[in-house]
């Protein structure tokens, strides 16, 4: 164990400097930041001599070479776009947000997912099943933005229970919480159902039920157990997906100040500072979340090698 | 043995993150608190203005912003102000400027005005802040140097008394002094003044959390009388989808940018003649619009009420072939738009043996109001005067770069021109004196006019000169000049405001029932 994580933890270095490398060298290539950060009147000698002061104007190599420097200093740099702020202080302030909306979406989520999963899987082809398939197959294939916009209508506007954009009580989180789960609502409890179908028709499961064992236990430590393997992929996936900016949508739509808006915020003005550091921190949490992952693995399965 | 370790490890990684969970949940309830918006100082109601855009920086003098703007106008002065219709006015200053010789302007200052933080404001603040503005030039450090750059200092004459000089005969130099933010002396060495704002204004600074809100409260101490509203929160809404969500239920008072489709459904609204105009620049050098009868066939080709009307829902006027609105000084009142006149137009272009020629317009998405559709339906008209037109909608990165590269520049562009000092020399100097950023053309004379323009000090005389450069650049038709939008803004029912020429949002002049 200890040496595989070495190796992963490793692996993972790697990866974060490719895409640091990679976000580097495109985002310069893209264009210039400098026409964005001045006004559409600003003459081109004010141009010129904003780029030379952020530097644009030399190699790209001497750029990287630079950024490198201050990185192993500690220093992210600052951005472009909040005037002077140090784009981890950005970062910083961002990620909670996101950690929270992700959290509560999934966790909700799973909450759904389970037991429902469970109880279809219990008597599949009956009404409850069908019912639960429908609605799980509504949850994954609405349109996150217009479930969202539907939400801030009803809810929002019409009833006036909860606020419609924006953070600051535990109302503001329920409605963009509840667009980010349903969708991987419905995905996680097509899953659960099928792959407990799988266990409960497998030889131990009967065995167990002929010894006599009560059908809650049945269901729920032994056949879970297994079945959750699966699960617990998906939902690996979707703690990823949702940490490496799935998230963006639901943010935009309730003007929630995470990760996602963040970068798009980062993008529309060509904050090429903020972005560096913005994907920088994304690719280190991918990274552990999926060593994370693997772990699990073998907490529920010790069978699972995964040196 | 196995698994029952192993379950044990699952609990207690299930209940970790619970705990974290709720731990995240808990820290964030803190926030409510910072939320919350008190009544202010002068113990007025309190309202939320919804911006569309958060401000990149609270510091008065480095960016060029709107959303530092709309914050910082309630909490910053300046020597001059203007009336809602766009006429300076005195502001800290008691009255305008007097000339002391071509380069050296003299301002009496208002007694007994203080900042925020108790410091009397005098002849040393008005130094302090030109002088922060020239080293900020100098430095790189700030946006706002296409403004400034003509200044070259401040004397203290007595406490009472300061004396503004320029590197030349500057006319802009009473409008500047509407646009410079007086800050404290004790500021004017420092980098940054972001954290905290510290102005002569009618509102004090709160607070600023980042992604979220700004508020402000009243000053009860304020020169000219506490205002009526106590405190004001702005929230930073960019989708105009969720900003008019967040009116209709109650949310907001104010939101900037209504769309004009979404008018009727807010619970009241308020127009003004804006300051923002699209506009196509035309080559006047190069191609196919380098003949003159060409590029007036291109504006008697499109039919402008129309644009007016079905595009921007009447909330617009058409322009009078200017780029600049009534309230701008130098504007010319005799200017006429071009007439729609689709059979003029297809006389003129056969004339000029255009008829079937390419003809390439280029525009950008999603960055102006209606900017592609401007765009389209522009081509429709030109299309139908006989012209082979083909549109190019860039992503505003490449349509920048397009903008900005002048030999390289197509036929035609789309722009939407806008002038937040209300000074007419700002534009000009862009769009129509040769050299501009946008400017497509190479008329030594239209130039010279505008340069002497900037250089005249004599209010009259300015806007005669300006009116002349107008009418030059009218004759030779550089532009398509389209409409001249209005400014939209949704409220709440129980706000009383009548929105400003010049966008700023006030909160003084605003009222709360």
């Amino acid at each position: 164990m200890g040496r595989f994580v070495v190796r992963r933890i490793a692996q993972g270095l790697l990866v974060v400097l490719g895409v640091t490398v990679t976000v580097f060298v495109v985002t310069r290539m893209v264009g210039d930041p400098v026409k964005f950060v001045l006004p559409l009147e600003a003459t081109h000698e004010e141009r010129e001599a904003r780029r030379h002061e952020l530097g644009f104007d030399r190699p790209i190599v001497n750029q990287f070479g630079s950024y490198i420097g201050d990185l192993a200093k500690g220093d992210f740099g600052d951005s472009l776009w909040q005037r002077g702020r140090s784009t981890m202080d950005i970062v910083g302030d961002a990620l909670p947000k996101t950690f929270q909306l992700v959290a509560a979406g999934l966790l909700l989520a799973l909450l759904l997912a389970l037991p429902l999963g469970i109880l279809a899987a219990t008597r599949p082809g009956r009404a409850l099943d069908r019912l639960l398939v429908t609605t799980s197959l509504l949850g994954l294939s609405v349109p996150q933005f217009w479930l969202g916009l539907i939400l801030i209508i009803v809810f929002g506007v019409e009833l006036g229970w909860l606020p419609t954009a924006g953070t600051g009580t535990w109302k503001h989180l329920v409605l963009p919480s509840v667009t980010l789960a349903l969708p991987a609502a419905g995905r996680m409890a097509m899953m659960v159902r099928s792959s407990m179908i799988d266990e409960l028709n497998k030889q131990y499961v009967k065995t167990a039920k002929a010894k006599g064992m009560p059908s809650v236990r049945v269901v729920g430590m032994h056949a879970l157990r297994n079945g959750s393997i699966p699960v617990l992929t998906l939902f690996g996936w979707e703690v990823i997906r949702a940490l490496a900016g799935y998230t963006v949508i639901v943010e935009t739509v309730f003007n929630w100040p995470g990760l996602g808006q963040t970068a798009i915020q980062a993008i529309q003005r060509q904050d090429l500072f903020l972005l560096q550091t913005i994907v920088l921190v994304v690719a280190v949490m991918v990274v552990v979340v999926n060593i994370l992952i693997d772990i699990a693995y073998r907490a529920v399965d010790p069978r699972i090698q995964v040196a | 043995m196995t698994v029952r370790t192993s379950r044990r490890w699952l609990v207690v990684t299930v209940l970790a993150v619970v705990l974290a969970m709720v731990a995240v949940a808990c820290g964030d309830d803190d926030d409510s608190g910072g939320n919350a918006t008190g009544a202010g100082s002068s113990g007025g109601k309190s309202i939320t203005i919804a911006l569309g855009s958060e401000p990149t920086s609270l510091d008065p003098q480095t960016v060029d912003d709107g959303g530092e703007r709309a914050i910082s106008d309630n909490v910053y002065e300046t020597l001059l102000t203007r009336t809602p219709q766009g006429e300076l006015a005195p502001g800290l200053a008691t009255a305008l400027p007097k000339q002391v010789d071509d380069t050296t302007w003299e301002f009496t200052l208002r007694d007994g005005v203080k900042f925020h933080d108790g410091a009397s404001f005098g002849a040393d603040d008005v130094v302090a802040s030109v002088e922060r503005m020239i080293k900020l030039i100098k430095d790189e450090k700030t946006d706002q140097s296409g403004f400034f750059s003509s200044l070259t200092g401040a004397k203290k004459v007595d406490d009472r008394t300061v004396q503004i000089t320029t590197d030349g005969p500057d006319g802009v130099l009473p409008a500047r002094m509407y646009w410079l933010k007086i800050i404290p002396k004790s500021a004017k060495d420092k980098a940054d003044l972001s954290d905290d704002p510290d102005g002569t204004g009618p509102y004090k600074f709160v607070e600023f959390k980042h992604g979220d809100h700004i508020s402000l409260e009243a000053n009860g101490d304020y020169w000219d009388g506490a205002p009526k509203v106590g405190g004001v929160t702005y929230k930073f809404i960019e989708e105009p989808g969720t900003r008019l969500a967040g009116l209709l239920s109650g949310e907001y008072d104010l939101i900037t940018n209504l769309q004009p489709e979404d008018v009727d459904r807010a619970p009241k609204s308020a127009q003004v003649q804006g300051q923002e105009h699209p506009v196509l620049i035309l080559d006047a050098d190069d191609g196919i619009t380098k003949d003159v009868r060409v590029r007036q066939a291109l504006n008697y080709a499109v039919d402008k009420d129309s644009l007016v009307k079905d595009l921007y829902g009447g909330y617009a006027k058409v322009d009078t072939g200017q780029l600049l609105s009534p309230s701008i000084l130098g504007y010319n009142e005799d200017l006429k738009p071009y007439a729609y006149d689709a059979a003029k137009a297809k006389d003129l272009i056969s004339q000029a043996g255009a008829a079937g020629k390419p003809i390439t317009i280029v525009g950008t998405s999603g960055r102006w109001l209606k900017d592609r559709e401007l765009v389209e339906a522009v081509a429709g008209y030109w299309k139908a005067a006989g012209l082979d037109v083909k549109t190019n909608i860039m992503e505003f990165s490449a349509y920048l770069d397009e903008l900005f590269n002048r030999s390289a520049r197509a036929d035609s562009i789309y722009v939407s021109s806008s002038n937040d000092i209300l000074d007419a020399d700002r534009q000009l100097s862009t769009y129509y004196q040769a050299g501009g950023v946008g400017s497509s053309n190479t008329n030594k004379d239209l130039s010279d006019l505008i340069t002497q323009a900037r250089q005249t000090t004599d209010t009259d005389q300015r806007a005669k000169l300006y009116n002349e450069a107008l009418k030059m650049a009218y004759d030779q038709a550089y532009f398509v000049w389209l409409v001249n939008n209005q400014d939209i803004y949704g409220m709440s029912k129980r706000l009383t405001w009548t929105p400003r020429v010049d966008a700023k949002l006030l909160v003084k002049e605003m009222s709360v029932s």
